[in-house]
């Protein structure tokens, strides 16, 4: 071991990542209710693009313990319709270089990333998205067997079981990075520029006046915000009624496992739409794993049996050698899944209370691009073109944005 | 995790398959559907609590109604869906 290491190791005191908690303003300009990856990332973008620094995340657990911390940490931007492959392509980019612009290691790796096909509508499907992608900037492909067995020689290539791998669309952009790193790295930046962030601090109430939210009740106590923005998953449906209005969200489980850890074997990302399952193997060894969202709704992050045996069956039918491998855990988040699989951003019919929600089972890889573009729209009063098409008001003018590529659920 | 129903005992959950929410009066206003009560009744979601839900019963091809905690996926009570309208029709409780 180098010396260095070892005097790092036993020597220093390392910073925290955050400051100690304080006590609670009375009056923000911004308030940010969710301190996950999409309420950081709107603080980080909004005091560095925007010099707004008089900000405050709420976060009624700890930093990024909900759905940041239990998604696969795909990040990808191989979708299907025109607004989502633009807005993923540039939250892609927007993660290529965000370990060297927050100084903090995410450990972004790029990997490529495979969607299998085993049958003519899976084809059919993987070249509509390669076209999809490459009109709107974004690397995929569509390959053949061999070029699948040549890009993951694990994979079981035989053509006598029930889903024969045929091809897959390939992803070269696919990638995975440590989640809790990236909401790590986005606290500490936004709060060396000035953004309070409060843990432990549920907000319990609002008074609404005049159309908008005058105060916000929290358990730490009562504060003024010149605008809210709500990010908070699996709970939009419930904040959105405590400010007044409803949400077409539905609130279901879905839910993750990882194996104990094995040295590196698996270098793409492998994902079988037919099949409803993925798996990447992370930088710590272990196989990460998912399936489809369950089968009705639930606001509850609990793991369930029949979750594990509907994934287990496919996935051993393409890795066989996982049959000797154990699982180590299995977890679930509470997705807050729109009937479009798109996400909602945007203004709400509460004035100057935005919303970032919806996201469903596609938020981890959308948190640079949905910090940035809700920071612009927060700080403007203007919505980014990137995100126009996820406006509320979308389920009104039945301007649906069908996103038929989001993972885990069943198009 | 087992689902108890009134008349055919405790069955699999992987029997049942779910059907909706059972609420909304306005899906059956037919001129209506562009109305904010169709598009709560079509992609409207429930903030938590109890629920009243039709669900499918595989086995026997029978609509259940049940109200169900949306956290704790403990059933109140399920039934099968005529005995549950007809009840709710003669202004019964649940």
């Amino acid at each position: 071991m180098p010396l260095q290491l070892l005097k790092y190791g036993l020597g220093q005191r390392r910073a925290p990542v955050l400051p100690a908690p304080r006590a609670l303003g009375s009056g923000y300009d911004v308030v940010i209710i969710g301190g996950g990856g999409h309420g950081l990332a709107t603080a980080y973008y909004l005091a560095k693009n925007w010099g707004v620094r008089k900000v405050a995340v709420l976060e009624k657990g700890w930093l990024a313990g909900g759905n940041t911390a239990r998604n696969t940490t795909i990040i990808r931007a191989n979708y299907l319709s025109n607004a989502g492959v633009r807005f993923f392509g540039k939250s892609v980019e927007l993660y290529r270089t965000l370990s060297s612009e927050l100084d903090y290691n995410i450990m972004f790796s790029p990997r490529g990333h495979l969607t299998l096909f085993h049958d003519d509508g899976g084809k059919r499907t993987a070249r509509w998205r390669a076209e999809q992608n490459r009109l709107n900037g974004v690397h995929s492909e569509v390959i053949d067997r061999q070029a699948v067995a040549r890009l993951c020689p694990q994979l079981n290539m035989r053509e006598d079981v029930r889903y024969p791998v045929l091809g897959a669309l390939y992803h070269p952009g696919g990638a995975t990075a440590r989640h809790d790193a990236v909401a790590w790295g986005l606290a500490r930046r936004a709060s060396e520029m000035g953004v309070e962030i409060h843990t432990q601090t549920q907000v319990i109430g609002m008074d609404r006046e005049g159309g908008r939210i005058a105060r916000l009740h929290t358990n730490r106590g009562t504060l003024r915000a010149g605008r809210i923005v709500q990010c908070v998953a699996g709970a939009s449906p419930a904040l959105a009624q405590m400010a007044g209005f409803d949400l077409p969200i539905r609130v279901v489980p879905l839910q993750a496992f990882v194996s104990e850890p094995v040295k590196p074997v698996l270098d793409p990302i492998v994902v079988s739409g037919n099949l409803a399952v993925y798996i990447s193997q992370s930088a710590r060894g272990e196989f990460v794993m998912g399936g489809e969202i369950d089968a009705y709704p639930c606001v509850s992050s609990r793991s369930s049996h029949d979750i594990k045996e509907d994934m287990m069956g496919p996935m051993l039918e393409l890795f066989p050698f996982l049959a000797r491998m154990k699982l180590l855990r299995q977890w679930g988040g509470i997705a807050d899944v729109t009937q479009d699989y798109s996400p909602i951003m945007g203004p709400s019919p509460v004035q100057d209370y935005f919303l970032s929600a919806g996201w469903g089972t596609m938020g981890f890889k959308a948190i640079p691009a949905g910090g940035y573009a809700m920071a612009e729209m927060v700080a403007t009063g203007r919505v980014p073109d990137l995100i126009a098409p996820f406006s509320l008001e979308r389920f009104s003018t039945l301007s649906l944005v069908g996103e038929r590529a989001a993972a885990a659920v069943g198009h | 995790m087992l689902f108890p129903c009134t008349d055919i005992g405790e069955r699999p959950k992987s029997e049942f398959r779910w059907g909706g929410y059972l609420d909304d009066s306005a899906a059956s206003q037919e001129d209506a559907v562009c109305a904010p009560e169709w598009r709560r009744h079509l992609w409207g979601g429930k903030p938590g609590g109890v629920q009243g839900e039709w669900w499918f019963h595989h086995p026997s091809e029978q609509w259940y109604i049940g109200f169900r905690d949306a956290a704790s996926e403990r059933f109140v009570t399920l039934e099968p869906a005529q005995a549950c309208l007809a009840r709710q029709r003669e202004g019964g409780t649940r």
